[in-house]
This record gives structure tokens, C-alpha cells and sequence, in this order.
């Protein structure tokens, strides 16, 4: 139990008036809330989540056992209370409210528990369905599963062994009982994560339409306080508060309209026009350009409803470091080439002048430079201010490399810088890091942009040599980071991984801290991280600052540096 | 073996060459007339010294970063002010200026390649080739030039050469609707059927007699066709799917300006004014060429 009280953030409610548990007798008869997202849902199923947007707009429709409440603490949710963990720290006991329902009235049972997290040990169709369940007795033999649709419902229906993790059990219809491989600290924060694979859904509704049930107002049913009403498929999503939900705070906002509205200026302008109460959600929170935040900071009117607010997203550049027949990238950094590869990623590395970019791209407003590692300031793990050597600017030093590792030029000709530019940040960035390569270092690298959906599936899969790379924590724990990017754990080299980088240390750390309660365990990450720079895994560029407008007539709207806070805390005052 | 030409036949083709010659002396008579067009030419003549300037100078190297603030105004250091990124506007705006140029004039150098041989061969031997010419413009016609473009873009990359090459795609068929239907007209002239009873091959007869005798239509849809490649261009790369970072094109620093247009409109601003003054001047001077080529049109 002790170790389940993971993380407890101050406070970081700077925008949220507090909740709407009190009786407000100014609230506005109109309780509809209206704001943009950035891109279409691609999915709400948590079983295949994996975009931001979509666990952002999910994470109001499903519930799991456990939640994170604003302060980013693991806290009950369907489960009564937390669970039983037994002193070998690998058997897990939850015991599940009986009042909790799917929105359509079903009752949550057991078996919804061990049906929803089977169908997704088993989908492996997001990043989340590994970090979840990878602990879990048997999960090693569902993950090799290959099908899908109808036929992996008909396997899932008759509880075939392919599907199922043994280690899953469910003694009672309100007991669940999991099995862990090894004792994992930080399991109860993957299931809590928000919008994602530990959420659960009913087998009544996704089995009459196994990949598209989610998109459907009348099969769309979740445990969360809202169900889908109405979608109009990249143009806009209604919803609507579950009749007497069974959690709390019970939802005071009774409708909630979202527009996909893939420019910024655009929504930043209705959002002022009064066309939305609320932007920087769904996906917007690192979307605003910095000349509108420049703007609305210099308005009298408008600059309270301002509010950035440290996100624990960072932002770098990773190498490819592994050339093998099934990563189609290969180029001059890989660990396989040695100290001359070593030597040339670092000159890279130090060629580039963070400071500037930061000045730059955010001038200190909506992003910072990143110092401490690849863990975000402030998130548990963090090696400390300014404790990143290759966070230094050093182009002496980086010519000099480049000079021994590369005499000739050969190995830096025809590089390619590879980003998504939908997110002003990375857009902005990749031209100053072209210009800092080029006047630092003497080389010419090509850019090349690509839309974020292609691009993250073209970097997972190993397709580029030089790449924008970034991580927004699920949870505030540094298993998250290294279990998430690098090592056996997360699938590298060859699978779902943008850098490749895996060896036996360092996975032989990952299993050791992944063990250990936090804080005895954050040397041991802390040592991971340590590894990373001194292999150059990376160039560290910024931390991200999440920027949010909300009208004042709405209480409880906010976020802290994981996820938006539920739409049952906001209420809409009279105005 | 050799015919020799009759005498009338010599004559007729005389009388077509001096009126030719008359006709060019008079149509530059009446472009020295008109203010608008001479304007206009004296613009470019400019924005093209700007282009070659920018060859081998700029003020500040233009992808240069951080060179100001970002959105700062203009200033005596820098004229026209700092982009988002802090790089020079006026030095980016030259090499734009390039960049219009060359896709303005390259785009019609290969839509005349393309459109004046097919147009001139379509309309003089008609039959089935003029028929697939005329089915392949109607197609072409029938699907929207952004889609054309945007597919060939995707397919080929977006780069300079790729870039004239998709609106090439877009832009081939009115010149050679037009050269087609010159060819029609004129291969039933006097001086053709003459040259032609004179035994003068099909290709002489088409570049000697027939394409001489279009070229002041051919000219003037150049010239409008130029200020369209430029906007068309320059809409490609405001979409973000033309010229790529660092280059700058007119269409891409519009495009990144509009982010700031409320705080630092002179980003917005100065591409715009160049690329809108810059399709005004093409425009006067293919007014003006075509009054002067062809003055009945002004009435």
C-alpha cells in the first residue's frame, strides 16, 4: 500500500477555482460547454488509444479501477479502494464498487475487468496496451496474438488461452486478482492513466462491431460521467452527462460540444470572438502560437484568462543507433560504429545552442530549455537542473569532433531531419536546428516534414536517421520514460522504438529499479538516464509549458502536467 | 530533286515577312505608348536585378536565425523587420524573389516546350492527334488544378523542379489550346497553301510560316501565364506543401507571417505587397503586349 502513494505534486490547480462540489446558486441554466481540438479522434476505444486528443476526449467517457486525481495521486475509481498487495509485491487484490455501471445501464462486474484488459493485452494496438499489462502473468503469450476484429472477439468470448492472461483472475464478480511477473511499483500508475488501456468497456456493445463500436453514439458506452451523442467525422463531437452516474462529483456541464478546428489562429480568434469557452484542450495545450500568447499577454482584457502552466512533456532529438535488416533507417550514428559514431552524435549534439532555440521558438514563454535529462523538470527521476552535458552548447568543441569522426564529410552528406510540424514547437524548431548544424558544424542537414499521424508510425518503426522525438508522461514515474522509449522493455530495438537502443545493462537496470519501490528505486533510473548521455541517445531541447485560456465564467477548467482535469469538476457560471 | 519556288509564290511569302517585320516595329510603337505597361516592365526589370543580386548578395544571410527578435518591426538595421525566427525579411524577401522568377519563367519556358510543338501539330495535321490533344485538355480541365498539383507534389517531392514540374501539369493546356487553334486558323492562309504548293515540308511549314505568324498570341498568354505560376506557387507553399525551409518563397513567408499578422503584421506584409505588385506588373505588361500585338482587341 505504502508504495502506492506514488507521487503527491503540490498542487498545481493555478487555473481551477476549486470543484464543483458546492452548491452554486450563480451557475448559467445553459450548462453546455464549447471548445476546439486540434484533430479528429482517430479512436475512443481505450484499447487502441495512443493519440492525445483521443485520451483526452476518452478519459471523460471511460473509468478504470483506479484514476489519478488532479494532484496526479493514484486514488480509487471503479476498484472501492486501492488494492491488496501481498508481500512478495506480485499479487495485486482489487475489490470493485457495486454500483458502478456502463452508461447504458449494464452493471461492472469481474468480468468486464479481465474481458476489457484481455481484449487489449491482446489488440496491441497502442503503446499503452504493453506498458499496462507487460507485468501481468501470461501476457507475453496474448501480446503474440495476430488477430483481430470478429475472430479475436470469438476467441476472446470462449476465454481462449491464446487470449488469455493467466495471471488475471477473478475470484468473485466484484474481486480481480492479478498476477505480476515480477513486483511492479509502478503498476497501479499504468492503470491509472487516463483514456487508456486500463479503462474498461463492455463486451455487450464492442462485440456487435469489434473496431468501430466507439464511433457510434447507441454502442459508444463507457463507465465515465458522458456518453457520445452525436460525431460528424473531422468536424465535431457532441456529448452528453450520464443520467445518474454513479461517480462523483456528479457532472454539473450537461453538454459538451468540441470542433476540430486544426488551426490555432483560427480557434485562439472564436475562442476571443466567444464561439468556445475554453482553448488549449484536446490536444491544444502545446498549440498555441507564441505570437497569439504574445498578443493575448499584452491585453488588459484577455491576459487573465491566460494560463500556462508546466506540462511534463520535453522534446529532443534522437539518432537512429541500430542498422539492422528490420530497421530501414541506417546512417552514421549508430552504436555498432563506435567512438567515431559516439563522437559525431555528440558534435551534433553540442553544436546546437539550446539557449538560442529556446529564445527563439518560445522566448522562456511557452517552452524552457531542457537540462535534467529526458525526464521532465519536476517529474520524479529528473537528474537536475543543468546536469545534462549534451543540454550544453559547445561548437568549438563539436567542430573538433566532427573533424576527427567525419574528416572527409561522407557520413554527414544527405542527412534528413525529419519532424511532424503540427505543433508550432517542433515546426519552429526545425529550421533553427538546421541553421545551427549549418553554421556550427558545416553541414547541410535536408528537412523534412511529414503529418504527425505518418510520422509517428514511419519514427517508431526505425525509418529515420535524425528525428524529432518527444514523450508527454502518463504517469510521474521514470519507469514511464525508459519502459515507454528505450530497452527490452519497450520493444527495442526493432520494435516500437524511434532510437533502437537496447543493451544488456541497461535492461538489467530497467528490471532492477522496475522492482523496487521509488524511492529506493530512483538511483537506479537515475543510472539509466546516465547511460543515455553517455551513449549521446539524444540531443535535449525543451521543456514544454502547456498554455490554456478559459473564460472566467468557468469554474473548475484546467489541467496539471499530465492530463486535463474531468469534465464533471467544471461548471459554467451565470455571465 | 529540287523545285525551284514560282515567282508569285515568292512574292506572297515576301509580303508575309515584311509584314511581320511591320508588324513588330508597330507593336513596340504602341507598348512605348502605354504607361501602365511600360510601369509594369520597369518593375520587373527591377525585381529581376533584385533576383540576380541576391545571387551573390544579401544584407544577412537568410536562414540565418535569431538575427532579431522575433517579430521585431522593421528598423534601419533591417528594413523590413525580423520574421518569427528572428531571420532578416528583406534578405529572405530577395531570395523569394528568386524563387518566383524562376518558377514564374521556368514554369512557361516548359509550358511553351510542351504546348506550342503539340498545339502547332494538333491544329495543322488534325485527324486522330488533334482529337487525343483535344480529349487530354478536356480532362485536364475537368479536374481541379490544386488536386493535380497537391497529387504530383506528393508523388514527386516537393522541390523547386518538382514544384514547376505540377503546375506545368496544370498549366500546359491553355497554351496549347491556344497554339492549336492559331494553327487552324493560319493553315489555311494564303502564304501557307503557298509554301505548301511550294513543297515545303510539314515541319517548315509549321515553324517558318504558321508559328511566326502566332507568336504575338503565344507571347501574350506567356506573359499572363508567368503572374499565374507565381500566385500558383505561392499558394502551394502557403498551403506548406511548395518550396521547403529554409528557402524562402513569397507563398511560404506569407504563410508564416499570417500566425502574427495581429503583432507583427510587416511579415505578412512585405511578401504579400512584393508578390501582389510583382503579378500586377506581369499583368500591365501583357496588357500592354496585347494591345500591341494585336490593337483590334483594345477596340
Amino acid at each position: 500500500m505504502k508504495a502506492l502513494g506514488v507521487f503527491s505534486m503540490a498542487s498545481l490547480v493555478l487555473m481551477a477555482c476549486g470543484g464543483p462540489s458546492g452548491t452554486s446558486t450563480n451557475l448559467a441554466s445553459n450548462q453546455t460547454l464549447k471548445f476546439p481540438i486540434l484533430d479528429d479522434i482517430h479512436t475512443l476505444d481505450p484499447g487502441t488509444i495512443d493519440a492525445e486528443t483521443d485520451s483526452e476526449i476518452s478519459q471523460n467517457l471511460f473509468t478504470g479501477l483506479l484514476k489519478f486525481d488532479n494532484d496526479l495521486k493514484v486514488v480509487p475509481d471503479i476498484a472501492k479502494e486501492l488494492p491488496t498487495i501481498s508481500s512478495d509485491g506480485k499479487s495485486y487484490t482489487f475489490k470493485l464498487r457495486q454500483d458502478a455501471t456502463f452508461s447504458n445501464g449494464d452493471k461492472v462486474t469481474s468480468k468486464d475487468v479481465l474481458y476489457s484488459w484481455n481484449r487489449a493485452a491482446a489488440l496491441q494496438q497502442s503503446s499503452y496496451d504493453t506498458t499496462t499489462f507487460q507485468t501481468i502473468v501470461g501476457f507475453d503469450r496474448v501480446s503474440n496474438n495476430k488477430v483481430g476484429g470478429a475472430a479475436l472477439e470469438a476467441l476472446l468470448e470462449k476465454k481462449d488461452p491464446a487470449v488469455t492472461m493467466e495471471g488475471l483472475t477473478a475470484p468473485d464478480d466484484y474481486t480481480v486478482k492479478a498476477q505480476l511477473t515480477a513486483p511492479g511499483t509502478w503498476w497501479p500508475s499504468a492503470l491509472s492513466v487516463v483514456g487508456a488501456a486500463g479503462m474498461l468497456v463492455d463486451q455487450n456493445v464492442v462485440k456487435t462491431d469489434f473496431d468501430n463500436w466507439w464511433s457510434k453514439p447507441e454502442t459508444a458506452v463507457g463507465t465515465g460521467p458522458y456518453k457520445l451523442t452525436a460525431r460528424t467525422a473531422k468536424a465535431s463531437m457532441d456529448f452528453q452527462a450520464v443520467d445518474n452516474w454513479w461517480g462523483s462529483p456528479k457532472p454539473t456541464i450537461k453538454q459538451v460540444h468540441v470542433d476540430v478546428i486544426s488551426d490555432s489562429a483560427t480557434a485562439v480568434t472564436k475562442y476571443e470572438q466567444g464561439g468556445y469557452d475554453l482553448f488549449g484542450f484536446g490536444g491544444y495545450s502545446s498549440g498555441a502560437s507564441l505570437a497569439d500568447v504574445k498578443r493575448i499577454q499584452a491585453t488588459a482584457n484577455e491576459k487573465s484568462q491566460l494560463h500556462i502552466q508546466p506540462r511534463a512533456r520535453t522534446m529532443w532529438v534522437t539518432f537512429n543507433l541500430v542498422a539492422d535488416s528490420v530497421r530501414p533507417a541506417k546512417g552514421p550514428f549508430t552504436l555498432a560504429d563506435g567512438q567515431p559514431a559516439h563522437d559525431l552524435r555528440l558534435a551534433f549534439a553540442l553544436a546546437v545552442d539550446k539557449k538560442k532555440l529556446v529564445d527563439i521558438v518560445c522566448q522562456n514563454i511557452i517552452c524552457s530549455t531542457m537540462t535534467g535529462g529526458i525526464i521532465a523538470k519536476s517529474m520524479p527521476g529528473y537528474l537536475g537542473d543543468n546536469a545534462d552535458p549534451l543540454a550544453k552548447f559547445d561548437p568549438a568543441k563539436a567542430k573538433q569532433l566532427l573533424q576527427s569522426a567525419d574528416p572527409t564529410g561522407a557520413k554527414t552528406k544527405g542527412l534528413t531531419y525529419w519532424y511532424d510540424p503540427e505543433q508550432p514547437i517542433y515546426r519552429d524548431s526545425a529550421p533553427i536546428l538546421q541553421d545551427q548544424w549549418q553554421t556550427n558544424l558545416g553541414v547541410h542537414v535536408d528537412l523534412q516534414k511529414q503529418s504527425h499521424s505518418a510520422f509517428i508510425k514511419s519514427r517508431l518503426s526505425g525509418s529515420y536517421v535524425i528525428t524529432r522525438d518527444g514523450w508527454l508522461i502518463d504517469y510521474p514515474h521514470p519507469q514511464d520514460y525508459y519502459d515507454g522509449l528505450y530497452g527490452k522493455n519497450a520493444g527495442c530495438p526493432d520494435a516500437n522504438c524511434t532510437s533502437g537502443y537496447d543493451n544488456k545493462a541497461f535492461d538489467e537496470l530497467a528490471a532492477k529499479a522496475n522492482a523496487l519501490p521509488l524511492d529506493q528505486a530512483l538511483p537506479e533510473y537515475k543510472k539509466m538516464g546516465q547511460m543515455l548521455i553517455d551513449d549521446v541517445a539524444y540531443i535535449p531541447l525543451v521543456n514544454f509549458q502547456g498554455v490554456y485560456l478559459i473564460k472566467p465564467y468557468v469554474k473548475g477548467a484546467g489541467a496539471n502536467p499530465s492530463f486535463e482535469y474531468f469534465w464533471n469538476q467544471y461548471q459554467i457560471l451565470q455571465h | 530533286m529540287a523545285t525551284a519556288a514560282p515567282a508569285a509564290t515568292t512574292e506572297l511569302l515576301g509580303t508575309a515577312v515584311r509584314a511581320q517585320s511591320n508588324l513588330w516595329a508597330d507593336a513596340w510603337r504602341r507598348l512605348r505608348r502605354n504607361r501602365l505597361a511600360l510601369a509594369g516592365s520597369l518593375y520587373l526589370l527591377l525585381v529581376v536585378a533584385v533576383a540576380l543580386i541576391a545571387v551573390v548578395w544579401t544584407p544577412y544571410r537568410m536562414s540565418a536565425v535569431g538575427l532579431v527578435a522575433p517579430y521585431e518591426g522593421p528598423s534601419l538595421a533591417h528594413p523590413l523587420g525580423g520574421d518569427t525566427l528572428g531571420r532578416d525579411v528583406l534578405s529572405r524577401l530577395m531570395v523569394g524573389a528568386q524563387i518566383s522568377l524562376v518558377v514564374g519563367v521556368g514554369t512557361q519556358l516548359l509550358v511553351l516546350l510542351l504546348g506550342v510543338p503539340i498545339g502547332l501539330a494538333a491544329g495543322y495535321f488534325r485527324g486522330w492527334f488533334d482529337g487525343a490533344v483535344s480529349f487530354l485538355i478536356n480532362v485536364f480541365y475537368g479536374i481541379p488544378d490544386l488536386l493535380i498539383a497537391l497529387i504530383m507534389v506528393f508523388l514527386l517531392g516537393p522541390s523547386l523542379t518538382n514544384i514547376i514540374i505540377a503546375i506545368v501539369a496544370t498549366r500546359w493546356m491553355d497554351m496549347t489550346r491556344l497554339v492549336r487553334g492559331q494553327a487552324l486558323s493560319l493553315r489555311e492562309r494564303e502564304f501557307v497553301e503557298a509554301a505548301r504548293a511550294g513543297g515545303a515540308k510539314p515541319a517548315k511549314i509549321l515553324f517558318r510560316h504558321i508559328l511566326p505568324n502566332a507568336l504575338g498570341p503565344i507571347i501574350v498568354q506567356a506573359t499572363f501565364g508567368i503572374p499565374a505560376a507565381i500566385l500558383f506557387e505561392a499558394f502551394l507553399s502557403f498551403l506548406g506543401v511548395g518550396i521547403q525551409e529554409p528557402t524562402p518563397s513569397w507563398g511560404s513567408m506569407a504563410a508564416q507571417g499570417i500566425v502574427a499578422i495581429r503583432i507583427s503584421p510587416h511579415i505578412v506584409l512585405a511578401p504579400a505587397i512584393a508578390l501582389s505588385l510583382t503579378l500586377m506588373a506581369f499583368n500591365f505588361m501583357g496588357d500592354g503586349l496585347r494591345d500591341a500585338l494585336d490593337p483590334r482587341q483594345k477596340r
